[in-house]
């Protein structure tokens, strides 16, 4: 291990040959050695792809609760037509409830985006930024 | 010494670092016979190559700034013709800002190597390395101004 380096001021001095001197050492920036996750562009279009599964399914149901209440909805308006009971509605309701919530998860459940996303959080978690530099073997 | 620069690199005749004054030396600062730090005439501006290390043993350096060209995702440089000056920000702290008074001269006024691990910094009035402070020296014809690694010693006349 080195002397520790007496602190010097030089100036005004001619140099004709180079100057060596000891390497002085910072600690370098956070971030500095942190890769990059390489993002593929299958990747990338994996991470917005929504589930199809579940969206499929979304679109199943809330085109039930559709096609299921229009029809009495229109007969309800009509002059002779047949009141609305309560439970059309309430079934109708759930129908579109259900799709709906569906189509919503079918953004978070995507398989495919989780995979991605496990891929990602595993390439930065055995690639920390600021404790690179402290676990540098001593010299 | 005599140490491999990119093609693309023209050193300047006369680079004043940090109030010392460099004639006609190639490479500011070498770690292990590689550039660490390179300022050439680049047209209007200054063209600037800047190495890092790019993993914790330090062992390997490569050139976060490419001839002007950013090169890691850290890093900014700002080209300003205008003003004639190249800045290089590494992750947000101003690490270099140099101008070009001429064809041939060039100043750094601002460095600070630290966000690269080396303990360099200066401005206009003087050069720090670790404890040694370095102003308004002459150095001329020699290849590279500062060979960083080794132990400590200083050719002069």
């Amino acid at each position: 291990m080195a002397e520790p380096q007496q602190n010097k001021d030089i100036s005004g001095k001619n140099f004709y040959r180079t100057v060596e001197v000891e390497k002085p050492e910072a600690e370098p920036a956070v971030g500095l050695f942190q890769p990059w996750y390489p993002l593929s562009e299958a990747d990338f279009l994996r991470l917005q792809k929504s589930s199809s599964i579940f969206a499929g399914l979304g679109g199943a149901v809330s085109t039930f609760g559709v096609s299921f209440i229009l029809p009495k909805i229109a007969s309800n308006l009509s002059e002779n037509g047949t009141p609305l009971q309560g439970q059309d509605l309430l079934i109708a309701a759930i129908a579109l409830i259900v799709g709906i919530a569906f189509i919503v998860c079918s953004f978070t459940l995507s398989r495919e985006r989780r995979g991605v996303r496990k891929k990602i959080r595993k390439h930065f978690q055995s690639n920390p930024a600021e404790t690179a530099y402290l676990r540098r073997p001593p010299q | 010494m005599s140490i491999e620069t990119p093609s693309l690199y023209e050193p300047y005749k006369k680079l004043t670092l940090c109030s010392n004054l460099l004639v006609n030396v190639i490479v500011p600062f070498a770690i292990e016979e590689r550039p660490v730090l390179l300022i050439g005439r680049g047209g209007l501006t200054p063209m600037v190559w800047l190495a890092a290390p790019t993993e914790p043993s330090l062992r390997i350096w490569r050139f976060i700034v490419d001839g002007n060209k950013v090169a890691h995702p850290a890093v900014e440089v700002q080209i300003k013709v205008s003003s004639r000056t190249v800045q290089v920000d590494i992750a947000s702290q101003k690490a270099l800002m140099v101008r070009a008074n001429s064809i041939d001269e060039a100043t750094v006024e601002h460095l600070d190597l630290r966000p690269v691990g080396l303990d360099i910094q200066g401005d206009e009035n003087g050069m720090r390395l670790g404890g040694t402070t370095m102003s308004e020296n002459h150095f001329e014809n020699t290849h590279v101004a500062f060979a960083l690694g080794g132990a400590s010693k200083e050719v002069e006349k």
